[in-house]
């Protein structure tokens, strides 16, 4: 048992001070027991006595026995023996003043205090950080060796002195004191300390009130970890973040160019398969054209044999009719009238669709907007790229308009369509595909729902959870720019406040995409 | 006289050419297909002088067509008429690439051509 940790015992003891025996040895060696209570110690004087202790056993040699602390045994005027701890105050110096302070104790007290101690001890030593403890005036009475290591002193250069001579600010001292003074539980405080060659510890501190029966603070056990390295990273990580963020401001930028390049290819992919949709019907019309022409041609030097190839009867102008195959002529003139007019409408419809679709001035905008109509024009416009190896089918509710901006959200609807045409295309099967768009009110009748199901390559969970990160591709064949369904989510739950689920029924993959109804939705455009 | 044969999945497209070519039975024998399985069948009674073809189509596809073409019958000459495909891609495996819309007489003048 070392005299270094005695002041544990003297706190721990708890004793009132009143019970104290001091006492002095005599020029002859024995000992004067001055009267019980004569000479009490005050708290500073016990401090600096323990202080004094402590430093003074410092400098005996290691193993050495102690004489400052010593059990004694002896019978009360009633016969009960008692037990002692005596304890020297060597630092009295001269002989005259050699004093000692005998404590009473039971032994059970004292084996607790025994146990304490040496838990104590074991803690102070072993604890892997900083411990330190200070009295009441604010003076350290015991660090252990980490925390010496740590800030680099030796212990005689702390003990004794203000804990406040080693922070690097008074204002972290007062923050100490007045978390000392809390009595709203542990709390931590970052406390800055100055090592002895003048270094930083930022030291996260955890300060300990240890107070005695009558709930007056005895000393403060601070328990201090060393964060400087902690610290350090986050600053770095701060500084890093801050770089983050600057670049974070150029992938913003980079996005909505991503976002304006995805429509674009969305666009061109619609344009070639649109050039396909006009052009055949543009190839027989041209063809036609000039049949019709040639037709036209004939007919034409048919009438003018009958005006001005002079009067003909009714049978040379049979001969003639048969000759030029005027039945056949009219009749494909009439074939061909069908056809061109099915043609032209075609190539309107498409060009409505497309204008509709994308490149209305009033779809830029927040609308009230029929979504079923919106579909339909979708699959007008991507026709050419589903019609070969997959069958649409749409079951449309009757559903009211709703507000909506239409541009942005057609781009949602193609990005998803597109996407479930690919899934059918990737599938291994050689049969036609099917697509099956619904629309529907939700239970509520707030919220549109609109479900796109195909029956292609189904996806795994983990391609569902990963379908809308940016540049993710779930199919084999790579088609855009990858940035589809990302664009596609974020217009339906950043722009229309809706939400995008993809769910697997029947061995179909199902897109679900909710839309609120409500006004609110356009104040977030 | 030369025989050609002509593949389009588009009905309309097929009759437009079929109804050009009446004017011109006394130079060409077309034979006009809209599923182009047919047309591959049709390689068992006479070889073509042309082959005519889209590329979308139903089924078979006309790379797909171009390339079975090249095999069964190499003295075809084999043209793709498209409105949707890359010409690079076209002139890899076509000997002539027409954009649609095209007007019969680009038909007319690559035959010609061939010809002579």
């Amino acid at each position: 048992m070392k005299l270094t940790n005695i002041s544990w015992l003297l706190q721990s003891l708890n004793s009132p001070f009143e019970q104290l025996y001091t006492g002095e040895y005599t020029d002859k060696g024995r000992v004067r027991i001055w009267n019980k209570g004569v000479e009490i110690p005050t708290d500073e004087e016990i401090n600096r006595l323990v202080i004094n202790i402590i430093r003074d056993n410092k400098t005996k040699q290691a193993g050495s026995k102690s004489k400052d602390f010593r059990l004694l045994k002896r019978k009360d005027r009633f016969g009960n023996v008692k037990t002692y701890l005596w304890l020297d105050d060597v630092t009295a110096g001269d002989k005259r003043h050699h004093r000692f302070i005998v404590f009473p104790m039971e032994r059970d007290t004292l084996n607790e205090l025994v146990e304490n101690y040496c838990r104590y001890g074991i803690i102070t030593e072993r604890f892997n950080g900083f411990f330190c403890i200070i009295n009441n005036y604010g003076e350290i009475i015991k660090i252990n060796h980490l925390g010496l290591s740590l800030i680099g002193y030796e212990e005689r250069e702390l003990l004794g002195r203000p804990f406040q001579s080693i922070l690097s600010s008074p204002k972290d001292y007062a923050q100490l004191l007045n978390m000392i003074g809390s009595t709203t539980g542990t709390h931590s405080l970052e406390l800055c300390l100055i090592k002895k060659t003048g270094e930083k510890l930022i030291g996260l501190t955890y300060p300990i009130q240890v107070r005695d029966e009558r709930d007056d603070i005895i000393y403060t056990s601070l328990i201090i970890s060393d964060i400087t390295y902690q610290i350090d990273e986050l600053n770095n990580s701060i500084k890093n973040s801050m770089e983050l963020l600057d670049s974070n401001e150029y992938l913003k930028k980079t996005q909505t160019t991503l976002i304006r390049t995805e429509k674009m290819a969305a666009v061109g992919e619609l344009g070639a398969g649109l050039a396909h949709e006009i052009n055949n019907p543009l190839s027989y019309l041209m063809n036609n054209m000039i049949m019709y022409t040639e037709y036209t041609t004939q007919i034409i030097r048919f009438i003018k044999q009958l005006s001005l190839g002079g009067p003909l009867d009714e049978q040379q102008i049979r001969e003639e009719y048969q000759k030029l195959d005027l039945d056949f002529i009219t009749g494909e003139m009439s074939l061909m009238s069908d056809e061109m007019k099915e043609g032209l409408e075609h190539i309107q419809k498409i060009v409505h669709s497309l204008k509709s679709f994308s490149g209305n001035e009033r779809a830029k905008g927040w609308n009230y907007e029929n979504i079923n109509r919106a579909i339909e024009e979708m699959l007008i416009i991507s026709r050419n790229r589903y019609k070969y190896d997959t069958s649409v089918k749409t079951e449309l509710a009757d559903i009211p308009s709703i507000l909506c901006n239409l541009s942005e959200l057609n781009q949602a609807l193609l990005a998803i369509f597109n996407n479930s045409v690919q899934a059918v295309q990737e599938r291994e099967k050689s049969n036609m595909g099917e697509i099956i768009i619904r629309t529907e009110l939700d239970d509520t009748e707030e919220n549109l729902l609109i479900h796109f199901e195909n029956d292609g390559e189904p996806l795994s969970d983990e391609m569902k959870a990963k379908v809308f990160e940016p540049f993710y591709s779930n199919w084999k064949l790579v088609q855009g720019s990858g940035m589809g369904l990302t664009v596609a989510q974020d217009i339906i739950m950043g722009l229309h406040k809706g939400d995008i689920q993809i769910s697997t029924v029947d061995d179909k993959t199902r897109f679900t995409i909710l839309i609120p109804i409500t006004e609110d939705i356009k104040e977030g455009a | 006289m030369t025989t050609l044969f002509l593949v389009d999945d588009d009905e309309y497209i097929i009759n437009s050419f079929r109804r050009i070519f009446t004017l011109k039975k006394d130079k060409y024998t077309p034979h006009f297909f809209t599923d182009p399985f047919i047309a591959l069948e049709k390689l068992d009674d006479l070889t073509p002088d042309f082959l005519f073809t889209d590329i979308s189509m139903k089924g078979l596809n006309g790379w797909e067509l171009v390339k079975r073409f090249r095999e069964r019958s190499p003295r075809t000459k084999l043209i793709v008429i498209s409105g949707d495909v890359d010409r690079e891609a076209a002139d890899n495996l076509a000997d002539y690439f027409l954009e649609k819309p095209t007007p019969y007489t680009e038909l007319i003048r690559i035959m010609e051509q061939e010809e002579d």
